[in-house]
């Protein structure tokens, strides 16, 4: 299948303190990975760099092929690669319209901002400002901003965080659909639960490297998964 | 077109009439008026759509009015030397702009203050710019008017643009990126290009109303150009109009404008004194003008 994301031998470092140490990575298209990892691992980073809100010590990118290695972010988000943010950072005096009229008049290819709207529920909201909402209608609302990118790679930084299970069941049936659509999802998430049944395969991080690559159900069996990350009590995962 | 810019710009067709019904002293009162929101407006550009405070863009306004009165003193038409201020001005900012837009916030208003200083040092000293001596020069018949008109014409330039951009789609990408430059970033906006096209633009507009002031003053000098007193008002009168950044430098640069002209004239010996309170009493209580706009 078509990588629609390459992430080649990607360093950083934050004065003496090495945040990714050589992270190779890859999603396909139509693929939902998850990117796992205790606080401190590099995830976050590692998003900021795709996105290129910070720029990678050394290691190359590419989107579709094409090197984005040294693209600033809004070249690479036209290209059709979208994010939201680990705190959401909506355009605060903005109204929701206008918040993703920003985002369809920048993109190379716009969406409609009404179909957006109600496409994650937030189009009765319309004429209120970003500051005025709640955490899940903020991050519903840096979902539509994001999509209306048409992207073809969506970097979330944890979706899920915060949200009700009534509303992290509303974003997982859209992130389905969104998969079914042919785009390419590479999230950050620390409620593993909510990746069941979603993620094609998750991706953990610890001390800026790779430690597993595979199954989430296979994690849990994972030693050094279990050492770093879920800690030794067993984990099962129901579904 | 909303009632209120409609009544504004009625207002404005008046003044263009005004000048012929009233004495030179009231002539002069207006023009002081109009030139402060002149300034006012132009620095609006930045601080109110980008969110960039240019604590020393008044050393646009300096450049533009050296270079008007360089010009004009060899002989150059008024228009001409007019424009190339305007011009001469958005140039210097386009080669400062590396420097001074890879800074955000107080770092940048600092920076820009640091600017206007340095060009103030040089134009006491250079030879072309008269030294502290400054520069004089003879003036046609009916330049008050002819200074009038010109302010009043670049006010109205500067209203109309104001008020497209606040309601345009490039108004509302600007203020994305005042509220949030890397959300912007990552949703495809140049944020860079934006805020550099909008400083070269507040330059052009500060050159272009040094070049009037100049003509208006028939005498530019350093410590009258690049006097911080001129940001002061400036930014006094952009917080003022902070809830309402269309019309608020306007509304409240002729109540400065008025306040100043009686504090002096009743007060003459206490004048700076008391306008200093009134400013620190109108921040303090009106931190965000006292036009509040309607949630």
């Amino acid at each position: 299948m078509e990588k629609v994301l390459e992430v080649v031998d990607v360093k950083k470092s934050y004065g003496g303190n090495l945040v990714l140490d050589c992270v190779n990575l890859s999603v396909k298209r139509r693929e939902v990975v998850g990117l796992l990892g205790p606080n401190g691992s590099g995830k976050t980073t590692l998003l900021n760099i795709i996105s290129g809100i910070t720029r990678q010590d050394s290691g190359a990118l590419r989107f579709k092929g094409i090197d984005i290695s040294g693209l600033p972010p809004y070249r690479r988000a036209r290209l059709g690669i979208g994010r939201t943010f680990q705190i959401p950072r909506p355009f605060w005096n903005l109204t929701l319209w206008e918040n993703i009229q920003i985002a369809c008049h920048h993109a190379e290819k716009g969406a409609e901002v009404e179909e957006l709207l109600k496409r994650v529920g937030l189009y009765e909201l319309r004429s209120k400002k970003g500051g005025e909402l709640s955490l899940a209608q903020r991050k519903r609302l840096e979902l539509a901003r994001a999509l209306a990118l048409k992207p073809s790679l969506l970097l979330l930084d944890e979706v899920f965080a915060g949200l009700n299970p009534a509303s992290i069941k509303e974003i997982q049936s859209l992130l389905k659909e969104l998969k079914e659509e042919g785009i390419s999802i590479l999230m950050v998430e620390h409620v593993l639960k909510a990746l069941f049944g979603l993620v094609d395969r998750v991706v953990v991080l610890h001390g800026g490297r790779i430690v597993y690559d595979g199954s989430l159900e296979g994690m849990a069996q994972d030693q050094e998964v279990r050492r770093a990350y879920l800690g030794e009590r067993h984990i099962t995962f129901e579904g | 077109m909303r009632k209120a810019d409609l009544i504004l710009l009625f207002l404005i067709l008046l003044l263009f009439v005004l000048p012929l019904q009233i004495n030179p002293y009231w002539l002069r009162l207006l023009t002081a008026f109009i030139f402060l929101s002149c300034l006012s407006y132009s620095h609006n550009l930045l601080f109110h759509f980008l969110g960039y405070p240019a604590f020393g863009g008044v050393a646009f306004f300096g450049f533009g009015a050296y270079t008007f009165s360089i010009l004009y003193n060899h002989s150059t038409p008024l228009l001409l030397s007019l424009l190339l201020g305007g011009v001469s001005s958005l140039i210097l900012s386009l080669l400062i702009s590396p420097i001074l837009m890879r800074l955000k916030s107080h770092y940048f208003a600092i920076a820009t203050l640091a600017f206007q200083l340095c060009l103030m040092e040089l134009a006491q000293n250079l030879e072309i710019t008269g030294g502290t001596k400054g520069i004089a020069f003879n003036l046609p018949e009916y330049s008050n008017l002819i200074a009038f008109y010109s302010f009043l014409t670049l006010l109205l330039t500067l209203l109309m643009l104001t008020l497209f951009l606040d309601r345009s789609r490039l108004g509302l990408t600007m203020k994305a990126i005042r509220e949030d430059e890397t959300t912007a970033l990552s949703v495809g906006i140049n944020a860079v290009l934006y805020r550099s096209i909008a400083f070269m633009v507040m330059a052009f507009f500060l050159g272009l109303t040094g070049g009037v002031f100049s003509f208006w003053n028939a005498y530019v000098d350093a410590s009258t150009l690049f006097n911080p007193m001129l940001s002061v008002k400036t930014f006094f009168i952009l917080t003022l109009s902070l809830s309402l950044p269309t019309y608020g430098p306007l509304l409240w640069s002729f109540f400065f404008e008025m306040l100043f002209e009686l504090l002096w004239s009743k007060f003459l010996m206490l004048h700076g004194l008391l306008l200093g309170i009134a400013i620190v009493l109108l921040i303090l209580f009106f931190p965000r003008g006292v036009v509040w706009k309607r949630s």
